[in-house]
Protein backbone atom coordinates (compact mmCIF):
# COMPACT_ATOMS: atom_id res chain seq x y z
CA UNK A 1 0.00 0.00 0.00
CA UNK A 2 1.29 3.64 -1.01
CA UNK A 3 1.26 5.93 1.32
CA UNK A 4 -1.24 7.85 -0.31
CA UNK A 5 -3.67 5.61 -0.46
CA UNK A 6 -6.51 4.95 2.02
CA UNK A 7 -6.65 1.30 1.76
CA UNK A 8 -5.27 -1.68 0.53
CA UNK A 9 -6.06 -4.07 -2.52
CA UNK A 10 -6.92 -3.09 -6.15
CA UNK A 11 -9.38 0.07 -6.09
CA UNK A 12 -7.57 2.76 -3.38
CA UNK A 13 -8.43 5.94 -3.10
CA UNK A 14 -5.89 8.30 -1.55
CA UNK A 15 -6.63 10.04 1.97
CA UNK A 16 -6.15 13.52 0.20
CA UNK A 17 -8.91 12.51 -1.98
CA UNK A 18 -11.21 11.18 0.91
CA UNK A 19 -10.74 14.09 2.65
CA UNK A 20 -11.77 16.44 0.09
CA UNK A 21 -14.72 14.23 -0.47
CA UNK A 22 -15.73 14.91 3.73
CA UNK A 23 -15.25 18.52 3.22
CA UNK A 24 -16.95 18.72 0.03
CA UNK A 25 -20.34 17.59 2.35
CA UNK A 26 -19.17 20.06 4.79
CA UNK A 27 -19.41 23.10 2.02
CA UNK A 28 -23.09 21.74 0.63
CA UNK A 29 -24.15 22.02 4.57
CA UNK A 30 -22.43 25.06 5.07
CA UNK A 31 -23.75 26.73 1.97
CA UNK A 32 -27.38 25.64 2.85
CA UNK A 33 -29.17 28.58 4.61
CA UNK A 34 -27.69 31.17 1.84
CA UNK A 35 -29.01 28.71 -1.19
CA UNK A 36 -32.24 28.45 0.76
CA UNK A 37 -32.75 31.57 1.21
CA UNK A 38 -31.36 32.59 -2.66
CA UNK A 39 -33.97 30.24 -3.45
CA UNK A 40 -36.74 31.44 -1.67
CA UNK A 41 -36.57 35.04 -2.08
CA UNK A 42 -35.92 34.24 -6.29
CA UNK A 43 -36.80 31.14 -6.98
CA UNK A 44 -34.30 28.29 -8.38
CA UNK A 45 -33.40 29.24 -12.37
CA UNK A 46 -32.84 33.20 -11.00
CA UNK A 47 -31.11 31.93 -7.92
CA UNK A 48 -28.95 29.62 -10.00
CA UNK A 49 -28.15 32.23 -12.68
CA UNK A 50 -26.94 34.86 -9.52
CA UNK A 51 -24.80 31.54 -8.73
CA UNK A 52 -26.99 31.69 -4.98
CA UNK A 53 -25.53 35.22 -3.50
CA UNK A 54 -22.39 33.66 -3.28
CA UNK A 55 -19.53 34.67 -4.61
CA UNK A 56 -18.08 33.21 -7.83
CA UNK A 57 -14.69 34.17 -6.39
CA UNK A 58 -15.49 32.12 -3.05
CA UNK A 59 -16.83 29.08 -5.21
CA UNK A 60 -13.41 29.33 -7.17
CA UNK A 61 -11.91 29.49 -3.76
CA UNK A 62 -13.85 26.14 -2.30
CA UNK A 63 -13.41 24.41 -6.38
CA UNK A 64 -9.31 25.22 -6.12
CA UNK A 65 -8.85 23.99 -2.23
CA UNK A 66 -10.88 20.91 -2.99
CA UNK A 67 -8.81 20.52 -5.70
CA UNK A 68 -5.43 20.94 -3.67
CA UNK A 69 -6.45 18.38 -1.53
CA UNK A 70 -7.89 15.88 -3.93
CA UNK A 71 -3.82 15.85 -5.31
CA UNK A 72 -2.37 16.36 -1.99
CA UNK A 73 -0.21 12.98 0.00
CA UNK A 74 -1.57 12.85 3.57
CA UNK A 75 0.03 10.47 6.27
CA UNK A 76 -2.07 7.37 7.84
CA UNK A 77 -4.87 9.33 10.09
CA UNK A 78 -3.79 9.27 13.19
CA UNK A 79 -6.22 8.75 16.46
CA UNK A 80 -6.77 12.69 16.96
CA UNK A 81 -7.54 13.37 13.14
CA UNK A 82 -10.31 10.94 13.50
CA UNK A 83 -11.57 12.75 16.30
CA UNK A 84 -11.20 16.28 15.10
CA UNK A 85 -12.51 14.56 11.72
CA UNK A 86 -15.76 13.31 13.83
CA UNK A 87 -15.97 16.34 15.87
CA UNK A 88 -16.54 18.29 12.50
CA UNK A 89 -18.96 15.87 11.54
CA UNK A 90 -21.22 16.25 14.80
CA UNK A 91 -20.94 20.29 13.20
CA UNK A 92 -21.69 19.43 9.86
CA UNK A 93 -24.68 17.53 10.88
CA UNK A 94 -26.21 20.21 13.46
CA UNK A 95 -28.51 22.14 11.88
CA UNK A 96 -27.12 25.68 11.44
CA UNK A 97 -25.40 26.23 8.29
CA UNK A 98 -22.70 28.62 10.31
CA UNK A 99 -21.56 25.31 12.81
CA UNK A 100 -20.74 23.74 9.40
CA UNK A 101 -18.70 26.88 8.62
CA UNK A 102 -17.05 26.42 12.08
CA UNK A 103 -16.02 23.10 11.04
CA UNK A 104 -14.88 24.26 8.02
CA UNK A 105 -12.23 26.63 10.18
CA UNK A 106 -11.58 24.08 12.60
CA UNK A 107 -10.09 20.90 10.12
CA UNK A 108 -7.71 23.58 8.00
CA UNK A 109 -6.33 25.31 11.33
CA UNK A 110 -5.82 21.44 13.31
CA UNK A 111 -3.93 20.08 9.84
CA UNK A 112 -1.83 23.24 9.68
CA UNK A 113 -0.89 23.75 13.29
CA UNK A 114 0.33 19.77 13.60
CA UNK A 115 1.70 19.62 9.97
CA UNK A 116 -0.14 17.16 8.88
CA UNK A 117 0.14 17.74 5.03
CA UNK A 118 2.40 17.73 1.73
CA UNK A 119 2.63 21.62 0.17
CA UNK A 120 -0.84 20.63 -1.91
CA UNK A 121 -2.62 19.79 1.11
CA UNK A 122 -1.53 23.04 2.92
CA UNK A 123 -2.69 25.18 -0.06
CA UNK A 124 -6.11 23.33 -0.04
CA UNK A 125 -6.43 23.81 3.69
CA UNK A 126 -5.22 27.59 3.75
CA UNK A 127 -8.01 28.43 1.04
CA UNK A 128 -10.62 26.41 2.71
CA UNK A 129 -9.71 28.88 5.91
CA UNK A 130 -9.86 32.11 3.60
CA UNK A 131 -12.95 30.94 2.33
CA UNK A 132 -14.69 30.20 5.98
CA UNK A 133 -13.48 33.14 7.25
CA UNK A 134 -14.54 35.47 4.13
CA UNK A 135 -18.21 33.59 4.71
CA UNK A 136 -18.61 33.51 8.54
CA UNK A 137 -15.51 35.41 10.48
CA UNK A 138 -15.76 38.20 8.45
CA UNK A 139 -19.30 39.01 8.50
CA UNK A 140 -19.65 38.84 12.45
CA UNK A 141 -16.97 41.03 12.62
CA UNK A 142 -18.12 43.35 9.58
CA UNK A 143 -22.09 42.89 11.71
CA UNK A 144 -19.89 44.17 14.91
CA UNK A 145 -18.16 47.07 13.51
CA UNK A 146 -21.04 48.10 11.02
CA UNK A 147 -22.03 51.95 12.91
CA UNK A 148 -18.27 53.13 12.04
CA UNK A 149 -18.39 51.47 8.79
CA UNK A 150 -21.67 52.75 7.41
CA UNK A 151 -21.21 56.35 8.78
CA UNK A 152 -17.61 55.84 7.16
CA UNK A 153 -19.01 55.18 3.99
CA UNK A 154 -21.44 57.82 4.23
CA UNK A 155 -18.40 60.16 4.88
CA UNK A 156 -16.68 59.05 1.89
CA UNK A 157 -19.57 59.49 -0.83
CA UNK A 158 -20.88 62.71 1.17
CA UNK A 159 -17.16 64.54 0.74
CA UNK A 160 -16.79 63.29 -2.96
CA UNK A 161 -20.90 64.00 -3.86
CA UNK A 162 -20.48 67.89 -2.02
CA UNK A 163 -23.93 66.28 -0.14
CA UNK A 164 -24.29 67.05 3.70
CA UNK A 165 -25.44 63.75 5.78
CA UNK A 166 -26.42 62.55 9.33
CA UNK A 167 -24.79 59.40 10.74
CA UNK A 168 -25.45 57.16 7.64
CA UNK A 169 -28.14 59.31 5.81
CA UNK A 170 -26.99 61.48 3.01
CA UNK A 171 -29.00 63.99 1.82
CA UNK A 172 -29.42 64.11 -1.83
CA UNK A 173 -28.37 66.91 -4.30
CA UNK A 174 -32.05 67.41 -4.70
CA UNK A 175 -32.71 68.65 -1.84
CA UNK A 176 -35.87 66.43 -1.41
CA UNK A 177 -34.58 62.49 -1.01
CA UNK A 178 -32.90 61.29 1.92
CA UNK A 179 -30.27 58.21 1.47
CA UNK A 180 -29.84 55.50 3.84
CA UNK A 181 -26.66 53.46 3.71
CA UNK A 182 -27.69 50.24 4.97
CA UNK A 183 -25.14 46.60 5.39
CA UNK A 184 -26.42 46.00 1.51
CA UNK A 185 -24.68 49.30 -0.09
CA UNK A 186 -21.61 49.33 2.30
CA UNK A 187 -18.57 49.38 0.28
CA UNK A 188 -16.42 47.87 2.71
CA UNK A 189 -18.64 44.41 2.52
CA UNK A 190 -16.82 43.07 -0.15
CA UNK A 191 -13.11 44.17 1.13
CA UNK A 192 -13.14 40.14 2.56
CA UNK A 193 -13.32 39.14 -1.10
CA UNK A 194 -10.08 41.27 -2.46
CA UNK A 195 -8.80 39.73 0.27
CA UNK A 196 -9.64 35.92 -0.60
CA UNK A 197 -9.01 36.97 -4.53
CA UNK A 198 -5.15 37.86 -3.19
CA UNK A 199 -4.87 34.41 -1.10
CA UNK A 200 -5.98 32.04 -4.09
CA UNK A 201 -4.04 33.99 -7.02
CA UNK A 202 -1.18 33.84 -4.40
CA UNK A 203 -1.79 29.84 -3.28
CA UNK A 204 -2.20 29.36 -6.57
CA UNK A 205 1.14 31.02 -8.35
CA UNK A 206 3.16 29.72 -4.99
CA UNK A 207 3.80 33.74 -4.61
CA UNK A 208 5.32 35.06 -1.98
CA UNK A 209 6.20 38.24 0.04
CA UNK A 210 4.39 39.91 2.72
CA UNK A 211 4.44 43.32 1.72
CA UNK A 212 3.44 42.86 -1.70
CA UNK A 213 0.58 41.06 -0.43
CA UNK A 214 -0.48 43.93 1.74
CA UNK A 215 0.05 46.22 -1.30
CA UNK A 216 -1.54 44.16 -3.67
CA UNK A 217 -4.89 43.91 -1.05
CA UNK A 218 -4.92 47.50 -0.78
CA UNK A 219 -5.15 48.42 -4.36
CA UNK A 220 -7.98 45.73 -4.70
CA UNK A 221 -9.97 46.84 -1.69
CA UNK A 222 -9.41 50.24 -2.74
CA UNK A 223 -11.11 49.10 -6.07
CA UNK A 224 -14.22 47.83 -4.60
CA UNK A 225 -14.58 50.96 -2.49
CA UNK A 226 -14.28 52.77 -5.42
CA UNK A 227 -16.77 50.88 -7.63
CA UNK A 228 -19.29 50.87 -4.97
CA UNK A 229 -19.01 54.39 -3.73
CA UNK A 230 -19.11 55.59 -7.70
CA UNK A 231 -22.61 53.08 -7.75
CA UNK A 232 -24.21 55.05 -4.26
CA UNK A 233 -22.54 58.76 -5.35
CA UNK A 234 -24.73 58.57 -8.74
CA UNK A 235 -27.92 57.94 -6.76
CA UNK A 236 -26.66 60.73 -4.73
CA UNK A 237 -26.49 63.22 -7.44
CA UNK A 238 -29.59 62.12 -8.98
CA UNK A 239 -32.18 60.17 -6.78
CA UNK A 240 -34.02 59.46 -10.14
CA UNK A 241 -31.43 56.60 -10.95
CA UNK A 242 -32.24 54.54 -7.70
CA UNK A 243 -33.59 51.75 -9.60
CA UNK A 244 -31.20 51.89 -12.29
CA UNK A 245 -28.06 52.10 -10.22
CA UNK A 246 -29.41 49.99 -6.77
CA UNK A 247 -31.90 48.29 -8.84
CA UNK A 248 -30.36 44.44 -10.62
CA UNK A 249 -28.93 46.15 -13.22
CA UNK A 250 -26.57 48.28 -10.90
CA UNK A 251 -26.20 45.65 -8.56
CA UNK A 252 -25.31 43.31 -11.46
CA UNK A 253 -23.04 45.31 -13.30
CA UNK A 254 -21.14 46.82 -9.62
CA UNK A 255 -20.62 42.92 -8.48
CA UNK A 256 -19.37 41.96 -12.16
CA UNK A 257 -16.87 45.09 -12.32
CA UNK A 258 -15.85 44.02 -8.59
CA UNK A 259 -15.04 40.56 -9.22
CA UNK A 260 -13.38 41.40 -12.48
CA UNK A 261 -11.27 44.06 -11.28
CA UNK A 262 -10.27 42.14 -7.79
CA UNK A 263 -9.63 38.78 -9.74
CA UNK A 264 -7.49 41.04 -11.98
CA UNK A 265 -5.44 42.88 -9.79
CA UNK A 266 -4.67 39.81 -7.48
CA UNK A 267 -3.35 37.96 -10.81
CA UNK A 268 -1.49 40.63 -12.10
CA UNK A 269 0.46 40.78 -8.19
CA UNK A 270 0.94 37.12 -8.04
CA UNK A 271 1.94 36.73 -10.99
CA UNK A 272 4.85 39.45 -11.34
CA UNK B 1 -12.66 0.01 2.44
CA UNK B 2 -13.99 2.22 -0.18
CA UNK B 3 -17.28 1.40 -0.45
CA UNK B 4 -17.85 1.82 3.25
CA UNK B 5 -15.65 5.68 2.72
CA UNK B 6 -18.97 6.28 0.27
CA UNK B 7 -21.72 5.08 1.90
CA UNK B 8 -20.32 6.97 4.97
CA UNK B 9 -20.31 9.75 2.79
CA UNK B 10 -23.37 9.76 1.65
CA UNK B 11 -25.73 8.86 4.86
CA UNK B 12 -23.39 12.18 6.37
CA UNK B 13 -24.53 14.34 3.48
CA UNK B 14 -28.32 12.73 3.97
CA UNK B 15 -28.33 12.84 7.66
CA UNK B 16 -26.96 16.52 7.81
CA UNK B 17 -28.23 17.90 4.98
CA UNK B 18 -31.67 16.37 5.38
CA UNK B 19 -31.72 17.58 9.07
CA UNK B 20 -31.31 21.10 8.33
CA UNK B 21 -33.81 21.22 5.59
CA UNK B 22 -36.03 19.66 7.91
CA UNK B 23 -35.19 22.55 11.05
CA UNK B 24 -32.78 25.37 9.70
CA UNK B 25 -34.92 28.46 8.58
CA UNK B 26 -33.40 32.04 7.99
CA UNK B 27 -33.92 34.16 11.39
CA UNK B 28 -35.19 37.13 9.89
CA UNK B 29 -36.64 39.67 12.28
CA UNK B 30 -37.46 41.92 9.05
CA UNK B 31 -40.21 39.66 8.25
CA UNK B 32 -41.45 39.52 11.70
CA UNK B 33 -41.88 43.30 12.17
CA UNK B 34 -45.73 43.81 11.82
CA UNK B 35 -45.90 41.01 14.65
CA UNK B 36 -42.83 42.55 16.92
CA UNK B 37 -44.54 45.54 16.35
CA UNK B 38 -48.19 44.62 17.21
CA UNK B 39 -47.37 42.67 19.89
CA UNK B 40 -45.44 45.30 21.53
CA UNK B 41 -48.25 47.86 20.71
CA UNK B 42 -50.81 45.56 22.37
CA UNK B 43 -48.83 45.57 25.18
CA UNK B 44 -48.82 49.63 25.63
CA UNK B 45 -52.53 49.40 24.60
CA UNK B 46 -53.24 47.19 27.91
CA UNK B 47 -51.11 49.63 29.92
CA UNK B 48 -53.45 52.71 28.85
CA UNK B 49 -51.80 53.72 25.76
CA UNK B 50 -53.51 55.07 22.96
CA UNK B 51 -51.61 54.63 20.18
CA UNK B 52 -51.52 57.26 17.20
CA UNK B 53 -51.25 57.13 13.38
CA UNK B 54 -47.36 57.44 11.96
CA UNK B 55 -46.15 58.46 8.55
CA UNK B 56 -44.24 55.23 8.99
CA UNK B 57 -45.19 51.88 8.44
CA UNK B 58 -42.16 50.37 10.55
CA UNK B 59 -42.77 52.91 13.49
CA UNK B 60 -45.28 52.97 16.00
CA UNK B 61 -46.66 56.23 17.72
CA UNK B 62 -48.21 55.95 21.30
CA UNK B 63 -49.45 58.58 23.63
CA UNK B 64 -50.50 58.28 27.42
CA UNK B 65 -51.46 61.22 29.39
CA UNK B 66 -48.26 63.83 29.11
CA UNK B 67 -45.90 60.84 27.88
CA UNK B 68 -45.78 60.29 24.16
CA UNK B 69 -43.25 57.78 22.18
CA UNK B 70 -42.37 56.62 19.02
CA UNK B 71 -41.34 53.30 18.78
CA UNK B 72 -39.39 50.87 16.15
CA UNK B 73 -37.60 47.49 16.21
CA UNK B 74 -34.05 47.91 14.75
CA UNK B 75 -31.19 45.48 13.85
CA UNK B 76 -28.79 44.69 17.04
CA UNK B 77 -26.23 45.22 14.16
CA UNK B 78 -27.49 48.68 13.36
CA UNK B 79 -28.02 50.85 10.50
CA UNK B 80 -31.53 51.77 10.92
CA UNK B 81 -31.04 54.07 13.97
CA UNK B 82 -30.06 57.23 12.41
CA UNK B 83 -33.02 57.25 10.42
CA UNK B 84 -35.33 57.04 13.12
CA UNK B 85 -33.61 59.65 15.40
CA UNK B 86 -33.49 62.02 13.01
CA UNK B 87 -37.58 61.48 11.74
CA UNK B 88 -38.72 61.51 15.05
CA UNK B 89 -36.07 62.11 17.82
CA UNK B 90 -36.57 65.84 17.47
CA UNK B 91 -36.78 67.48 20.90
CA UNK B 92 -37.31 63.43 22.79
CA UNK B 93 -35.15 61.52 24.48
CA UNK B 94 -34.07 58.23 22.04
CA UNK B 95 -33.35 54.98 24.09
CA UNK B 96 -33.00 51.35 23.66
CA UNK B 97 -35.13 48.47 25.32
CA UNK B 98 -33.77 44.78 24.96
CA UNK B 99 -35.15 42.34 26.95
CA UNK B 100 -36.85 44.52 29.50
CA UNK B 101 -33.54 46.24 29.98
CA UNK B 102 -33.18 49.94 28.90
CA UNK B 103 -29.84 50.91 27.39
CA UNK B 104 -28.68 54.61 26.40
CA UNK B 105 -26.87 53.49 23.40
CA UNK B 106 -28.05 50.33 21.07
CA UNK B 107 -26.73 46.96 22.50
CA UNK B 108 -24.52 45.19 20.08
CA UNK B 109 -23.20 42.12 22.01
CA UNK B 110 -25.89 40.64 24.08
CA UNK B 111 -28.67 40.69 20.94
CA UNK B 112 -26.26 39.58 18.93
CA UNK B 113 -25.35 36.36 21.68
CA UNK B 114 -28.85 35.93 22.25
CA UNK B 115 -29.98 35.35 18.57
CA UNK B 116 -26.79 32.79 18.39
CA UNK B 117 -28.65 30.95 21.27
CA UNK B 118 -31.65 31.04 19.59
CA UNK B 119 -30.23 29.87 16.29
CA UNK B 120 -29.12 26.87 19.12
CA UNK B 121 -32.76 26.48 19.67
CA UNK B 122 -33.37 25.34 16.24
CA UNK B 123 -31.26 22.61 17.06
CA UNK B 124 -33.79 21.30 19.42
CA UNK B 125 -36.31 21.98 16.73
CA UNK B 126 -37.84 24.79 18.86
CA UNK B 127 -39.07 27.89 16.96
CA UNK B 128 -36.75 30.47 17.64
CA UNK B 129 -38.27 33.90 19.79
CA UNK B 130 -37.98 37.11 18.31
CA UNK B 131 -36.42 39.50 20.67
CA UNK B 132 -35.51 42.36 18.86
CA UNK B 133 -34.04 45.56 19.98
CA UNK B 134 -36.81 48.65 20.36
CA UNK B 135 -35.50 52.20 19.52
CA UNK B 136 -37.66 54.59 21.46
CA UNK B 137 -37.84 58.21 21.48
CA UNK B 138 -39.57 59.58 23.84
CA UNK B 139 -41.69 62.58 25.84
CA UNK B 140 -39.98 63.88 29.56
CA UNK B 141 -43.25 62.80 30.56
CA UNK B 142 -42.01 59.20 30.05
CA UNK B 143 -41.29 56.39 32.83
CA UNK B 144 -38.19 54.65 30.77
CA UNK B 145 -38.36 52.30 33.39
CA UNK B 146 -42.01 51.23 33.11
CA UNK B 147 -41.49 51.23 29.53
CA UNK B 148 -38.76 48.82 29.48
CA UNK B 149 -41.12 46.47 31.52
CA UNK B 150 -43.70 46.59 29.75
CA UNK B 151 -42.34 46.29 25.72
CA UNK B 152 -41.34 43.02 25.02
CA UNK B 153 -42.02 41.33 21.71
CA UNK B 154 -43.40 38.32 23.60
CA UNK B 155 -46.93 37.20 24.32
Amino acid sequence: MSEATFSAEDRTISRGFALSLFLLVGIANAEFLNFYKSIETSGLFDAFMRTFDVSVIQIFGLYLSLRFLKDSMLPPFSTLDIVVLGFAGLLFIAPVSGLAWTALTLVPTYVLIFGRADDYGRRGMVLMMAVAYTSLWSKLIFKYFLDYILVFDTAIISTLTGTSRYGNLIFAADGRTTLEVLEGCSSFSNISIAVLAWIIARTYYGTHGVRRGLVFICISAAAVVAINTARIAVIALDPRLYELAHGTVGATIANFATTIAVTYISLVGARR
Amino acid sequence: MRGALIVGLILLSIVSLGLKFMIERPLNYDDLETTILGTASKKLRQNGFVEVGSTNPSVMGAVHGDCYLWMTAVRPQGGQDDLFEYQFGSGLKVVYIFDHMLFLERPTLLPIAKRMMEKLRQLAGRHPRPQPVFQLAHSVGCDERALADIIDAEN
